[in-house]
């Protein structure tokens, strides 16, 4: 037993952890606002779990740590106190600080630290508190003494239940310096061993910081099969109990906490998904479908007479509509629930607006919207920080909202939805809105614009996007750093989608977020360019037209204009665009595609329409580099490459060539 | 060059390729799979000498015309040309070549370095020279063909472009 490793089970270890760590915070967070009982029963579950698994696998600072928590849950389950703010806050705070230990734990980094320690103490404390027994432990802090003396006999029938003395001997070496020292006064004649009972016991000599209930939590799993004693070597004299305080939290904590996890953990994101059952099964079947058309198809191939072409028609139909459904099924594995992304926000608005001041409530809407892996992965970060932005300086102190005339209570509300091909996820405050005059005011001083006259309200919301641009007064550990929505809309561009603003002064701020549904695979239209042939996703495509050459009107600098409906668009000559050397040049024999990205619109030129298809979009950036113009490409039927059209990233050319 | 079985004194083994009367080798490991000439798709505001890209099993794979990247005329492509396939630090491109001849053992002691002259291909590429009887093979740097290099310094100029973008 001692041979197999259990590092191989940490991976499931911190995911299911971790999962419980959310569960047990959304429990408390549901207690805050007068949950039911059983709620304490799932917290104390989850804590137990985690306790229970952290010993097994080797982090006796973890399990020490849970315990203590645990001790406190246990009272409160028995109802032996009252669950109140203090606790509730306490517990949080355990909650935070258990990620930060998983954290270090898979990073290989010692789990306990200055923090972890206050906090256990503060736990310890807290259970101290009311039921004087178990004061004893809280005089065992750390520094205590110097050592222990452990007395440990198994019983006979401890190896029975799967218990390794060898597993725990070796724990509790971590803790300290071990002197071990075996029993073998019931070690019976040969003839009479029985070799699978224990009949070893110990006398252990621990030297180090370690806490009683670092060793106790060492034999947690044998308690009831061993008689064990527990005793420092030196009678050292208890400190002074510590200072019973259990709310003051330092309130940056919580915030800070929250940066650094996200950081790390979207630096690791290979990850794992979890995938219902019932799209495994249907995957399942799919494949089966798959497996018995292609046996009926492959009769064909032994011998095939004419009269049977209908039958192999047929069969062909068949596949096509197998392989369609099964590319869906595969694509919805990769879909999970918005939800796990909404679940944080709960804990950030609590912390946020108590730290604020401020009263804010949150709803969300659409949490079973599914998104792809990837986007949901990386949505996270920009949404807190827009999140953050919308209490930070969207939503008004009570009295400021008092004064005009709306009600203390501010809300934030996410919500989640899909619209033709995309997500779009909205984040809506009901605050005071954009603060034009202070945002004009810094891109002045910022040298963003040359003067204020005849700024658009769009393009104030514009300005907010800029690199280094921040108007906060006073920079806070929230926001005023001048780093943000110059990166929220990076990341949301890089995920293919955009952010847009939408201000309404003194009744709020809407941030809207358009993401595509999946990054794998688009729609598109394939247009001839010369004897290229390029796919323009269908998504962004309003409506293509034939223009006559007198449509068309040039402009000075050397564009070309054309009028579609009420406005005229500019035209972009896709074989100008990429350098096609054998293409239409003339307006009325090739074809112009109206395409929309980010509200704005042009006209892409070119020679003729090939068919809608699916692409499954391919990186170029894998082996070569990102191209201008270029979102990716894709494999055409007969297996050659086809480039997509970057419609967001040529309207952007374009502006910029206008602007130049 | 961090690769251990490039150290001095091992032996490594080199395909040699033909281009314009020369042979230049190129470090076996590095190369994935040699294939026939098959048209590429072009790519836009790509150096002249990046031909495009090709589907190799679903990757999609620049391809360089070693020709054009050293300077030389461009020669018709016929039945002998080939694409070398090669891999270097994770990316994939192919290179254009004349054909393919032999593979080499070249011992570490019998590489020279390469004299800064005398051939027609910019030495920057090159890792050092060997000669097998009376023929010169000229070792390619497979690392330097792609330059990712320049690519990066090109998008950051972009990019640089991008943010000093007015707003109005």
């Amino acid at each position: 037993m001692s041979t197999i490793s259990v590092t191989q089970f940490h991976k499931v270890f911190f995911e299911e952890s971790l999962e419980g760590l959310d569960a047990m915070e959304t429990a408390l967070l549901a207690l805050d606002e007068g949950g039911d009982a059983e709620l304490v029963h799932s917290i104390f579950r989850a804590a137990h779990s985690i306790k229970g698994g952290a010993a097994t696998f080797g982090f006796p600072e973890m399990a020490a740590f849970t315990h203590e928590a645990e001790s406190l849950l246990d009272q409160v389950r028995e109802g032996r106190r009252a669950i109140d703010k203090p606790i509730i806050e306490l517990m949080l705070r355990t909650v935070d600080c258990l990620r930060g230990m998983f954290e270090r734990a898979q990073g290989g980094q010692p789990l306990a630290d200055a923090s972890s320690e206050e906090l256990k103490r503060q736990l310890a404390a807290a259970v101290g508190r009311e039921v004087p027994a178990p004061t004893a432990k809280v005089a065992a802090k750390p520094a205590a003494s110097n050592g222990w003396s452990i007395k440990f006999r198994p019983h006979a029938g401890m190896l029975a239940g799967g218990n390794d003395p060898l597993r725990l001997l070796r724990e509790l070496a971590a803790l300290g310096q071990l002197v071990v020292e075996a029993q073998l006064d019931r070690v019976p004649t040969l003839d009479a061993l029985d070799p699978s009972e224990c009949h070893l016991g110990w006398h252990l000599t621990l030297t180090g910081a370690a806490t009683r209930e670092a060793i106790a939590s060492v034999f947690e799993w044998v308690e009831d099969e061993c008689d064990l004693s527990i005793e420092p070597l030196v009678a050292a004299a208890p400190p002074p109990a510590p200072a019973v305080e259990t709310d003051a939290a330092p309130a940056g904590a919580g915030a800070a906490a929250g940066t650094t996890r996200s950081a790390a953990a979207s630096s690791n994101d290979a990850g794992s998904v979890r995938v219902g059952i019932d799209k495994i099964d249907s995957l399942i079947d799919l494949v089966g479908e798959l497996v018995i058309t292609q046996a009926m198809l492959d009769q064909f191939r032994e011998d095939f007479d004419p009269s049977r072409l209908s039958m192999l028609q047929e069969g062909l139909a068949q596949l096509a509509r197998h392989t369609r459904s099964l590319q869906e099924s595969v694509m919805g594995i990769r879909m999970l629930p918005i939800g796990s992304v909404f679940n944080r926000f709960p804990r950030l608005v609590r912390d946020l607006s108590q730290k604020l001041g401020k009263q804010v409530k949150l709803e969300l809407v659409g949490e079973h919207t599914e998104l792809d892996k990837t986007v949901l992965e990386k949505i996270g970060d920009p949404l807190v920080h827009l999140v953050r932005n919308a209490i930070d300086h969207g939503l008004e102190i009570p009295e400021k909202r008092r004064a005009a005339g709306k009600g203390d209570v501010g809300t934030l509300r996410l919500e989640a939805s899909h619209r033709g091909g995309s997500i779009v996820v909205e984040i809506v405050d009901d605050g005071a809105g954009l603060n034009r005059e202070a945002i004009i005011n810094k891109a002045l001083q910022k040298g963003l614009i040359k003067s204020a006259e005849g700024i658009s309200d769009e393009e104030v919301g514009e300005l907010i996007f800029q690199p280094g641009f921040s108007t906060a007064a006073v920079t806070t550990d929230l926001s005023g750093r001048g780093v943000g929505m110059d990166v929220v809309r990076r990341n949301v561009v890089d995920l293919g989608g955009n952010v847009a603003i939408k201000s309404r002064p003194g009744n709020g701020t809407t941030f809207t977020i358009t993401l595509p549904l999946t990054l794998a695979i688009i729609d598109g239209l394939s247009a001839g360019v010369g004897d290229e042939c390029y796919i323009v996703p269908l998504v962004s495509i309003v409506e293509s037209i034939q223009l006559p050459a007198e449509a068309v009107r040039s402009v000075t600098g050397g564009g070309e204009l054309f009028r579609f409906r009420d406005e005229y668009l500019p035209i972009v000559r896709l074989h100008q665009q990429f350098g096609c050397a054998t293409a239409r040049q003339k307006i009325e024999e090739g074809l112009v595609i109206v395409v929309e990205a980010d509200g704005n619109r042009v006209g892409l030129f070119v020679d003729e329409l090939i068919g809608q298809q699916q692409a499954v979009v391919k990186s170029l950036e894998a082996n070569y580099r990102r191209v201008d113009g270029i979102s990716g490409a894709t494999i055409l039927a007969d297996g050659s490459v086809a480039l997509i059209v970057d419609v967001a990233g040529i309207i952007r050319l374009q502006a910029r060539r206008k602007a130049a | 060059m961090s690769d251990p079985s490039r150290s001095e004194a091992l032996q490594s083994q080199y395909l040699t390729v033909n281009l314009a009367h020369e042979e230049y080798g190129i470090d076996i490991l590095s190369v994935r799979e040699i294939r026939g000439w098959t048209p590429v798709t072009r790519i836009p505001q790509s150096p002249h000498y990046v031909l495009g890209v090709l589907n190799l099993r679903g990757a999609i794979v620049p391809v360089i015309d070693l020709r054009l990247r050293f300077g030389l005329a461009r020669e018709e492509y016929d039945a002998t040309t080939v694409t070398v396939i090669i891999t270097v630090s994770g990316r994939q491109f192919g290179v254009v070549v004349d054909g393919v001849s032999d593979v080499l053992d070249v011992a570490g002691d019998a590489m020279r370095p390469v004299p800064d002259m005398g051939t027609t291909v910019d030495t920057e590429y090159l890792k050092g020279l060997t000669s097998i009887g009376d023929r010169m093979v000229l070792l390619l740097d497979a690392d330097k063909l792609l330059q990712p290099q320049d690519a990066q310094m090109l998008e950051a100029a972009l990019n640089a472009a991008n943010d000093v973008k007015a707003v109005a």
